[in-house]
């Protein structure tokens, strides 16, 4: 009769929860409140490492101990498994992804260009008139919006978010936006368009609305750097309250 | 309630994105150890130190491995008798002089191509500068640890002793055991990073960075600390660098995309586990003084 090595059979379980936990989240689609789309094949490619591992494992479960006591290494494995399986994943918090940054659309990589582009999109925008913004071309629309300010000005726009403002802002001004990951949850930032509302009644920070209203164009000062941009802004006409969406995040 | 939310997910995605590249760096590592001969490797250095130093920053363009697989790599190739001032530069050029780390510099900055240069070319120039240093300060000592027996015992009955002739199917399940061992030696010390990592991003604000981040000295320290303790994916760390600009000078900005592949908590605790803490902290001084000169320099010439 063999005796069960227990620092063996440790691992073993470790590896075996892992390939249960990334296989669980690549097959629920879970896997994308943690990264973007365009890494799910590397994650599965871990799947595969972590697969083949455990079966290799089992073989060791009853070799002869060289150890006494169980190793502590161990237990730090175990801190991410109990998390994923306890925690149910949930995207990152608005606050948390402000303070890793929040980018104003005209601002920063976003910065409008005056010059009239020949672009067929642009174009194809101009013609069509109205600007409907939607979960899977947010950000593209944006840098559309962007790229040729002056001639998108006055167009009605449709768009939905969620409600960010801060301190700096202005009383009747918010941000619609959008959680926008570019790799993993841990470079979450918030992403939006400035708004204005006549009344000044605004719904609270966090709200999922659809707003409805006219582009136009500002300038803007930003708080710390000092520097000037030329912003779009929509100039509100209707806000509405929407249900959340399924996944709060967009990806770039 | 919603900070452990926030704090799961962000640990969770730190350690699922990094995940298959420490398998990646471990399984390359275990067939280095395996397949690759002291013979061939120091057959295949150049004899000239400079042209040995500037290979090894090179190799990056045609080898794209991301910071969290080069660690156990390179602890490998200096195991097999690397020059460590070759291993070094190697360790800190090939997450920088990546395709895929370019390529992404490059949509972060879409707007600003000479960043894609500046991160290029400091990196290399960096990397070069800080593996002939700490070869010189190293000297002959060996940087790794002494091992007493690091694994536990490998169910394959070889010991740790691959002398003895055996067959393919022998042999790949000796890497299958060698890469299950560094998956447990660098992954409980990445999901320690990781974990430091997250709990700095939830109580760390921005404002606080940038009210603090003002001036060209203070903004290059800002950056260079704010870029080990995010410990982001160097594939990753140009779209947060970006948003940045116009809030920091240029050479901070550069400061924290070179240094950000170089080193950050989770890869100062994968060093950590295999080698001498003396050399953990030489290295890492390096590090940080000469990405704050490479900085300050281009915050002299451009703004």
């Amino acid at each position: 009769m063999k005796r069960l090595n227990i620092n063996e059979f440790i691992w073993f379980v470790i590896l075996l929860g892992f390939t249960f936990y990334i296989y669980n989240l690549l097959s629920t689609g879970k896997i994308y409140f943690f990264i973007h789309p365009k890494m799910s094949g590397q994650v599965g490619l871990s799947l595969y490492g972590f697969a083949v591992l455990t079966l290799f494992q089992t073989k060791r479960i009853f070799n002869k101990s060289a150890h006494t006591g169980i190793r502590l290494g161990y237990i730090i494995f175990l801190v991410p498994l109990v998390l994923g399986f306890t925690v149910d994943p949930q995207v990152v918090s608005i606050d948390v992804a402000a303070q890793k940054g929040v980018i104003i659309a005209g601002t920063g990589s976003f910065k409008c260009t005056d010059h009239k582009h020949e672009s067929h999109l642009i174009r194809y925008y101009s013609e069509e008139g109205d600007i409907v913004v939607d979960q899977n071309n947010f950000v593209s629309k944006i840098v559309d919006i962007c790229s040729d300010i002056e001639c998108n000005r006055g167009k009605n726009i449709t768009i939905s978010g969620f409600i960010y403002r801060d301190d700096s802002f202005k009383e009747n001004e918010f941000l619609i936006s959008r959680i926008l990951v570019s790799c993993c949850a841990a470079d979450a930032q918030v992403t939006g368009i400035m708004c204005r509302t006549k009344t000044g009644r605004i719904p609270v920070v966090g709200q999922w609305v659809r707003v409805e209203g006219r582009l136009n164009s500002i300038k803007y000062t930003e708080r710390y750097s000092g520097l000037e941009y030329t912003i779009p802004q929509i100039i509100v006409d209707k806000i509405e309250g929407i249900k959340n969406p399924e996944n709060k995040y967009i990806y770039y | 309630m919603n900070l452990l939310e926030s704090f799961t997910s962000i640990f969770l995605s730190i350690i699922l994105e990094a995940l298959p590249f420490i398998m990646i760096g471990a399984f390359i590592s275990s067939f280095i150890q395996i397949f690759v001969s002291e013979q061939f490797i120091s057959r295949i250095i150049p004899r000239s130190k400079f042209s040995g130093l500037i290979m090894a920053a090179l190799i990056g363009v045609v080898f794209p491995v991301c910071e969290c697989a080069i660690v156990p790599i390179m602890r490998r190739l200096l195991k097999k008798g690397v020059p460590i001032d070759i291993s070094v530069t190697f360790m800190l050029a090939v997450p920088i002089i990546n395709p895929v780390v370019m390529a992404s510099t490059y949509y972060a900055f879409s707007d600003l191509p000479y960043m894609v240069f500046l991160r290029g070319g400091l990196g290399l120039v960096g990397a070069i500068l800080i593996g002939y240093t700490i070869g010189m300060l190293q000297g002959n000592k060996s940087p790794v640890k002494n091992e007493s027996h690091e694994h536990h015992d490998c169910g394959c009955s070889h010991g740790h002793s691959h002398g003895t002739g055996h067959g393919t199917l022998h042999k790949l399940f000796m890497i299958i055991g060698h890469t299950g061992e560094e998956l447990y030696d660098i992954g409980k010390l990445l999901i320690i990073g990781a974990c430091i990592s997250s709990l700095m991003q939830i109580f760390v604000s921005r404002d606080l960075i940038l009210s603090i981040g003002q001036g060209s000295v203070s903004s290059t320290i800002v950056m260079m600390l704010l870029a080990y303790i995010l410990s982001l994916c160097s594939e990753a760390d140009a779209f947060i660098a970006r948003t940045f600009i116009g809030q920091f000078t240029t050479g901070s900005i550069a400061a924290f995309l070179v240094l950000g592949p170089m080193i950050d908590i989770k890869n100062t605790l994968m060093l950590s586990g295999g080698f001498k803490l003396g050399f953990v902290i030489k290295l890492i001084a390096l590090i940080f003084s000469i990405c704050f000169i490479m900085g300050s320099v281009i915050n002299m010439i451009i703004f």
